[in-house]
C-alpha cells in the first residue's frame, strides 16, 4: 500500500511557456496554491499555443520535519525550512523561465492593474523603480484590480495585457513605506496570520485579496502606461511628466525581457504600443500624495 | 565644428526606423542597440546623405529655422559626435 502523501499538479501558461508545477503533500500543496491560484491552471498540451519544448517541471515537498525540498526537472535547487524562501526562489525561478522563452508578443518587466472590465495601466520599470509598492497601494487605496506585480505580456498585434498573476512581492523598503499608509492597514499581522501574508529575508509575498476586494483579472485592454519613479528625497512630492511616443518606446524597450524571441528584438512592436498609449512618467515621494491626482491619467482617451 | 568641415557625414544602412512625431528611435539588430533622436537630431540624422558637408547640414536648419539658431550651432556638433561615436553616421570625402 502506499502512504505516499497525495500529488497534486497545477500546469501554468504565459505567452506560449508552459510550466508544470507538482506538490507532495497537504503542505506543499498549499504553498503552491497560494503562489499560483491566479494563473490560469492548463492541463491540455499547448500544441496549439506553442508547439515548442515540453514544459519546464518544478517538484515541491516537505518532509515531516517541514523541510522542503524543490527540484527543477529533477535536479536539487532548494533544501531548507523556510517557507518564505523556497516560495521566492520558485515565483523567481518561473519568472524567469518566462521572459527567457516567450515569443507570442512582447514581455514586459512591469506590473499592471485594471482599472474597470476592460481597461488597464501598464506600470514597467527596472528592479527598485517601485512598480510593486505602487501597485499595492493602488490596490488598496483605490480599489483596483490586480493583474502582476513582475511579468506582462501583450500578444502580438493586440492591445490585451496578460499577467504573471502572483502574489505581490514586496521587498523590504516598499513594505515599510506601505505600512506607513493606513489603507494598507489590513495588510498587517491580521493578514500574515491568516496565511495572506508570507514573509522571507528580502521582504513579503502578498496576496492580492489581502490589498483589494475587486477580483484578479487575467487579461486587460491596455489603456495607459505609468513608468513610476519612487524618489523618496525628491523635492517635489510629485510629478507627472508626459512622454513623446519615441521616449515611451526607448523605455519599453529597456523593461522588455524577451527582445531576443521576437522581430527586430521587438522594436516594431513596442513602438506600435507607443502610438497608441499615452504613456507619463510618474515620480513621486510619497504614495499619500498621489491620491486623487491620477484619476484624470486613468479617465483618459487612447491616442488612437 | 569639430569635424572637418570638408568631411560630409553619411548614414549607415541596417538600422530599423521608428519615425514617431518627427522623433526618431534608431536600433541596430547587429549590436542590439537602440537611440533616441530628438527632433532636432532626427533632421540631422536625416541631413547626412553623403552630399552636405556638416557646415552645410547645420546652415540648412538655421535657414529652415532661424529663431533657433543659437541653439542649433550648440547642438549640431554634439549630435553629430554622438552620431559618430555610436556608429550610426561615417564622414566620408566630398
Amino acid at each position: 500500500m502506499d502512504d505516499a502523501p497525495p500529488l497534486q499538479h497545477r500546469r501554468i501558461a504565459l505567452g506560449g511557456v508552459a510550466i508544470d508545477v507538482s506538490a507532495r503533500g497537504a503542505r506543499a500543496a498549499s504553498l503552491v496554491d497560494f503562489l499560483l491560484r491566479y494563473m490560469a491552471s492548463r492541463s491540455a498540451p499547448l500544441s496549439e499555443e506553442t508547439g515548442e519544448a515540453p514544459p519546464l517541471h518544478y517538484h515541491l515537498a516537505f518532509d515531516d520535519r517541514g523541510v522542503a525540498t524543490l527540484c527543477r526537472d529533477g535536479a536539487l535547487i532548494y533544501t531548507g525550512e523556510s517557507r518564505g524562501a523556497v516560495a521566492e526562489l520558485l515565483l523567481g525561478e518561473i519568472g524567469r523561465h518566462l521572459a527567457a522563452h516567450a515569443r507570442a508578443g512582447p514581455m514586459f518587466h512591469a506590473a499592471a492593474v485594471a482599472l474597470d472590465r476592460e481597461r488597464g495601466v501598464l506600470l514597467p520599470g527596472l528592479i527598485g523603480a517601485g512598480k510593486t509598492t505602487l501597485a499595492a497601494w493602488l490596490l488598496a487605496s483605490q480599489g483596483l484590480s490586480y493583474l502582476t506585480d513582475e511579468l506582462v505580456l501583450v500578444p502580438h498585434d493586440t492591445l490585451t495585457m496578460r499577467g504573471f498573476s502572483r502574489p505581490l512581492n514586496v521587498k523590504l523598503g516598499g513594505w515599510e513605506a506601505l505600512r506607513r499608509h493606513r489603507a494598507l492597514a489590513v495588510a498587517d499581522t491580521d493578514a500574515e496570520a491568516s496565511g495572506a501574508i508570507l514573509s522571507y529575508d528580502g521582504g513579503r509575498l502578498i496576496a492580492p485579496s489581502a490589498l483589494t476586494s475587486a477580483p484578479i483579472r487575467t487579461t486587460a485592454r491596455l489603456h495607459l502606461i505609468l513608468f513610476p519613479h519612487y524618489a523618496p528625497d525628491a523635492e517635489a512630492e510629485m510629478e507627472v511628466r508626459p512622454l513623446s511616443k519615441a521616449q515611451a518606446s526607448l523605455r519599453l524597450m529597456a523593461c522588455l525581457v524577451n527582445a531576443r524571441n521576437l522581430p527586430d528584438h521587438g522594436v516594431a512592436e513596442v513602438a506600435r504600443l507607443a502610438r497608441r498609449v499615452p504613456a507619463y512618467e510618474l515620480r513621486y515621494a510619497e504614495l499619500d500624495k498621489l491620491a486623487g491626482r491620477l484619476e484624470p491619467l486613468f479617465a483618459q482617451k487612447s491616442r488612437v | 565644428m569639430s569635424h572637418n568641415t570638408e568631411k560630409k557625414p553619411l548614414r549607415k544602412p541596417g538600422y530599423h526606423l521608428e519615425m514617431m512625431d518627427g522623433e526618431l528611435l534608431m536600433f541596430s539588430p547587429e549590436e542590439a542597440q537602440i537611440l533616441y533622436c530628438n527632433q532636432t537630431a532626427s533632421l540631422i540624422w536625416q541631413l547626412c546623405d553623403g552630399e552636405r558637408t556638416a557646415q552645410e547640414i547645420v546652415e540648412m536648419l538655421i535657414a529652415a529655422f532661424p529663431e533657433a539658431e543659437e541653439r542649433i550651432w550648440a547642438e549640431a556638433p554634439a549630435t553629430l559626435e554622438k552620431f559618430r561615436q555610436h556608429g550610426v553616421i561615417e564622414f566620408v570625402d566630398g
